[in-house]
């Protein structure tokens, strides 16, 4: 990185951390510190569930996703604004009214307090783990790339999300998410700008989503029905919607956010806009990796984007059939190329008998270079003793390789401001969910605000200092990534199962649905390790076990007394 | 602790809407219409450069 690119990225993070501090002054409650004092507008609400939602890994990812699998992931949305319309109905006007800090809260007053232990300890389990991880991913990535010490990138990343958390609470998470969204958008729009730029002066933004799609890279809509296809428009609806609606209904660092609007109307408005939002901003993230991808059909790319695997495959026994594939890789891209100059060509000319003749070579010629890439993939993780894939690697590589001085600064900025939100949303709703929840609940009942508030900024302390010890503990646990990142989809549909339970289902009282959620949560966890089924449909399964095994319960061993209050 | 549950909500249906929308059911059908609208202009996207 040059200097002006350090300049980028240090004006950056000082401006959010020091604007998040500035905020921290107003927090005069337990109110203002974990809620923001309910004041916030819709604008407000929007911009920080996206900015929670939007991990380093979304901006990382995503583009490489499209790169290597084209721009299907984005069905992966199209339930959220069901999900959407649901929280608006439902969640929203019960949390607000009886003026809840967590989700699990209003759990007690529907069934009792040994339900709202149970999806709170689930919440705090889940969310501590992930949050470590949602620290250590960016770091692994920025080590393998600009050579960044893992340790300290996630100490420094950590560190400086706790400096606004623990002193300015959801005011400073909010109004940071703002300030955020608008640094991560500006960098991912001009990135969009620039890999276009940099394309041959003959080929256009259009011409350059020809050869991408032409290569099968805007495979945006599949309509097939296939339990086993992870990203199809059906399990983008359907397992999509209750995922969506687990995490925005269920999840304290979600439900955290929108209880920050000032009334019922702007909490809503606030989902709503994130409903209509969401998916454009993630088709645009998807289109600068077929953007990318285009971009390298006129260049040749890295055979594989993780180039500290590569080194490290190239110092075992494996090196010669490597680099074999490399070769092969190579002549591969080179053949390729006259044809992508042909199809361009064709395009401008509207010969169309010459565009469907490229198109039949290009598709075939892909299939053979990822056929190629696999083959290698598979080499550095029989060598490394580890899965491994180079998806997260391919934006940033590409962004190092080409970008100009002071964009470099500014795209890692966007990755690293990304982290930050979502971490800060996280830390905040960990605090919450253990002073409200647990603390003031069942250890210290009796306490002042700011006795309370005092607690909930050691609480973020606290938390903080777990998180970053699970990011450098997780950079010696390669296997257990895979497992802790499927963990929300073993919670979040057990948690929702409880929730719909409580909104929907009056009649079944506390007794069922705890023992539904112990067993739901006991057969989702065999259908994980049994492998039965895409996790996705997790969320779904636990969902139905928990309302079905609840209400079997209630019918066939009534609650004598009901601890229901509707 | 029990909670008692208000029956109403006691703010106006309408507070938070956009001005050119008249209730939130209006605002859930635009909603679900903008997903379709998205779903099509995807396909037709992905029709015209493939």
């Amino acid at each position: 990185m040059s200097y002006l690119d350090w300049i980028v990225l240090s004006l950056s993070l000082t401006f959010i951390v020091g604007y998040g501090i500035y905020r921290s002054r107003e927090n005069k409650n337990i109110g203002s510190y974990l809620l923001a004092d309910r004041s916030l507008p819709w604008y407000h609400v929007t911009l920080s569930l996206m900015a929670t939602q939007a991990s380093a890994i979304t901006f990382l990812s995503a583009p490489g996703q499209a790169y290597t699998d084209g721009m299907r992931f984005v069905q992966f949305y199209f339930g959220l604004p069901f999900a959407m319309i649901v929280l608006c109905i439902t969640f929203v006007p019960k949390f607000h009214q009886l003026k809840v800090f967590t989700a699990y809260e209003y759990l007690e007053g529907r069934f009792d307090l040994k339900t709202r232990s149970l999806t709170a300890g689930l919440f705090l389990l889940q969310r501590g783990l992930s949050t470590g991880l949602s620290i250590y991913a960016p770091s692994i990535i920025l080590s393998a790339i600009l050579g960044w010490d893992i340790m300290w990138t996630n100490i420094i990343s950590g560190g400086l999300v706790m400096l606004y958390t623990v002193t300015g609470g959801a005011k400073a998470v909010s109004h940071t998410h703002l300030q955020q969204m608008g640094i991560v958008t500006l960098g991912m729009v001009i990135a969009g700008f620039t890999v276009v730029k940099l394309l041959p002066d003959d080929v256009s933004f259009t011409d350059a989503l020809h050869v991408a799609g032409k290569m099968g890279k805007t495979n945006v809509i599949d309509f097939t029905f296939d339990l086993n296809n992870r990203y199809n428009v059906w399990s983008g609806i359907i397992g999509g919607f209750f995922l969506q609606l687990s995490y925005f209904g269920t999840d304290q660092s979600q439900v955290g956010r929108y209880l920050t609007g000032s009334s019922i109307g702007q909490s809503r408005l606030g989902l709503a806009m994130n409903g209509l939002l969401k998916i454009p901003m993630q088709f645009l993230i998807l289109m600068v990796g077929a953007l990318v991808f285009a971009f390298y059909q006129f260049t040749t790319p890295p055979m594989f984007f993780n180039q500290v695997k590569v080194e490290q495959v190239m110092e075992t026994e494996y090196a010669p059939e490597y680099q074999e594939l490399e070769d092969r890789h190579a002549l591969l891209q080179s053949e390729k190329r006259p044809h992508v100059r042909a199809l361009t060509d064709a395009l401008n000319k509207d010969d169309q008998a010459a565009v469907d003749r490229e198109r039949v070579y290009l598709g075939a010629a892909e299939e053979k270079v990822q056929a190629v890439r696999q083959e290698a993939q598979d080499i550095i993780s029989k060598a490394s003793g580890e899965e491994t894939n180079d998806v997260n690697y391919v934006f940033l590589r590409f962004v190092i390789d080409y970008l100009p001085a002071g964009l470099v600064g500014l795209l890692i900025a966007v990755i690293l401001l990304a982290s930050m939100g979502s971490v800060a949303a996280a830390f905040n709703s960990l605090a919450s969910t253990t002073i409200i929840d647990v603390f003031r609940r069942s250890v210290s009942k009796d306490g002042s605000d700011a006795y309370y508030v005092t607690a909930s900024r050691w609480a973020t302390f606290g938390w903080g200092v777990f998180c970053i010890f699970v990011a450098q503990y997780a950079s010696r646990l390669g296997s257990m990534i895979e497992a802790v990142n499927v963990l929300g989809s073993l919670f979040y549909g057990v948690i929702l199962g409880v929730f719909l339970v409580a909104f929907y289902f009056k009649f079944i009282g506390s007794r069922a649905v705890f023992w539904g959620a112990i067993i739901g949560e006991f057969f989702v966890v065999v259908s994980y390790v049994m492998e039965l089924t895409a996790f996705l449909w997790l969320n779904l399964i636990g969902c139905a076990l928990v309302i079905g095994i609840a209400w079997i319960i209630e019918k066939a061993w009534p609650q004598p007394e009901t601890t229901s209050v509707e | 602790m029990k909670m008692t549950e208000p029956n109403s909500l006691n703010d106006s249906e309408t507070e938070g809407l956009p001005p050119f929308v008249k209730s939130w059911r209006q605002m859930y059908i635009i909603i679900t219409g903008v997903l379709v609208l998205l779903i099509v202009l995807f396909y037709a996207f992905m029709t015209h450069f493939q």
